[in-house]
């Protein structure tokens, strides 16, 4: 008995009896196979990937544009309407900021401060000319609606640009490594899209892991400003002072804390006996959101020009920094708080208490800096 | 909810349907004896295999997409407390709301009820 199978792949593919005519069939079926093998398998390959690609595109496309319309809705709702805001905004998507030129070093952390002082006072000022009735807080949040809606725009638009240059030079090599780094493209321009939703409605993010920390730490204490966006409280723990430091929130600001470190440790005159630094950390796979961890070093996530003078500071006058980090992932450090998080920043500040207790002596000064992001946490 | 979840069922189930359709076309074109309904049958089980693979498929990237839109749904909560006596109570996050924000009077002992708190509640699946 023949199966139907059998019957099938005898009958339709091979030309049903054991004539000429069946092979005949079978010199062509294989000269088919053998040409797709070794003359179009790479061609195949090329249309595999840059069909993934497209398809990552459109999608990346989609979020740039949602990203963009929500930005057009917060500035809607902040009473800046008109054709010509819209205009301004989108023109205002590309907006750019040129690194300085690094093959002479020498002071290139001053330079790159210059740039992105440059950078921020024209976000600020565009914002402040699209939403003029909105309040310092709503402007704030607004930067970072902005800067979200940027960093969209500029991943499709850098994707695309592979994606249709790889297409024009028929280039394997240039589609496969695009669509090899898609699934971390996505997820990256996901966790700015969970930020767009976090920044235009003032939720807290992850980010704000460590000014949430020191906003527990200065609650109910007199507070006054001691660097640009930088607020900080002075208080006695357990015979030890403690200057404790962060951003000026409820607005989206990351102030800037290494300025005020070195500022205070200068009207000190250097007598601080340690520097304690809490952030958010990016954690590795397989590693639990909202681990807590020690180490040592500036533990600031900034461009350089922070993190440079708080080092340059502890390293003038010989001051140990501590380190508290709290593990999470992009995604999370750019998307409203999780509970893990919360829960963490009061582990994080019964372990500075500890570190003081147990490291600074009696009647010696110690600086807790709060680093990250502090849309939605006063103080 | 309902029937959003009774379509997922039904696109998860299709596929299984298919699938055991497709195998008894199978055995039976082995068992026919007529070689044409035989061939026939064959094909019909061919066919329906792939239309198990694909109805597979369409299920699985219908529950992504309604995962995703329920992680997005997750409730954002202000948690609120007050800082004479403790007492917490929790509602959903308003626009305006900020962690150790004044935002009045506890209810039972008079002290500053402020909030304590701000966290994306993950929604809770209903299995």
């Amino acid at each position: 008995m023949v199966s139907g199978l059998e019957s099938v792949l005898q009958g339709w593919l091979f030309g049903g009896d054991t004539t000429g005519t069946s092979f005949i069939w079978n010199v062509i079926w294989i000269t088919v196979l053998f040409a797709l093998i070794f003359f179009f398998n790479q061609r195949i390959q090329l249309w595999t990937y840059q069909r993934n690609v497209e398809k990552a595109a459109v999608k990346l496309e989609i979020l740039a544009e949602r990203g963009r319309e929500r930005l057009l809705e917060v500035v809607k709702q902040l009473g800046g309407e008109g054709e010509e805001k819209i205009k301004a905004i989108d023109n205002f998507l590309e907006f750019f900021a040129i690194e300085p030129v690094d093959r002479d070093p020498y002071g290139v952390l001053r330079r790159l401060e210059h740039i992105l002082n440059l950078r921020k006072d024209r976000i600020r000022s565009f914002v402040a000319g699209i939403a003029p009735s909105a309040s310092k807080v709503q402007q704030y949040n607004l930067e970072g609606v902005m800067e979200a809606a940027i960093a969209l725009n500029l991943i499709f638009r850098v994707v695309r640009h592979y994606l249709i240059l790889g297409k024009k030079t028929r280039s394997l090599f240039i589609l496969m490594q695009l669509d090899m780094q898609m699934p971390l493209i996505m997820k990256m321009a996901e966790a700015y899209f969970n930020a767009l939703k976090a920044f235009s409605k003032g939720e807290p993010i992850g980010d704000g892991l460590g000014p949430l920390v020191a906003a527990k730490l200065m609650h109910g204490k007199e507070k006054k400003y001691v660097a640009e966006e930088v607020v900080a409280s002075e208080f006695d723990m357990d015979g030890r002072r403690v200057i404790v430091l962060k951003a000026e929130g409820p607005g989206s600001s990351v102030g800037k804390p290494g300025e005020a470190v070195a500022r205070l440790v200068e009207q000190y005159g250097g007598k601080i006996a340690r520097i304690i630094m809490v952030d958010a950390a990016a954690k590795l796979e397989g590693e639990k959101t909202g681990d807590v961890v020690e180490g040592v070093g500036a533990a600031i996530g900034d461009p350089g020009p922070e993190k440079y003078k708080i080092e340059e500071a502890a390293v003038k006058w010989g001051i140990p920094i501590d380190a508290i980090i709290v593990k999470m992932g992009l995604d999370e450090a750019l998307s409203t708080m999780k509970k893990e998080i919360v829960d963490a920043a009061d582990e994080v500040v019964e372990r500075i208490k500890k570190i003081i207790v147990e490291r600074v002596k009696e009647g010696e000064v110690v600086i807790v800096a709060g680093i990250g992001n502090t849309i939605g946490i006063g103080q | 909810m309902s029937s959003s979840s009774g379509a997922r069922n039904a696109l998860l189930a299709a596929p299984f349907i298919a699938l055991i359709a497709s195998l008894v076309l199978f055995v039976l074109s082995i068992f026919y004896q007529d070689e044409e309904i035989s061939n026939l049958l064959t094909l019909a089980s061919i066919t329906t295999l792939f239309a198990a693979w694909w109805l597979y498929f369409l299920g699985r990237r219908a529950y992504e997409k309604e995962k995703a839109a329920e992680e997005a749904r997750g409730a954002v909560v202000t948690v609120l407390q007050c800082e004479k006596c403790g007492f917490r109570e929790e509602r959903e996050f308003k626009e305006g709301d900020y962690v150790f924000k004044k935002v009045g009077e506890c209810a039972k002992c008079g002290g500053a009820w402020i909030i304590s708190a701000i966290y994306a509640k993950p929604l809770e699946r209903k299995r």
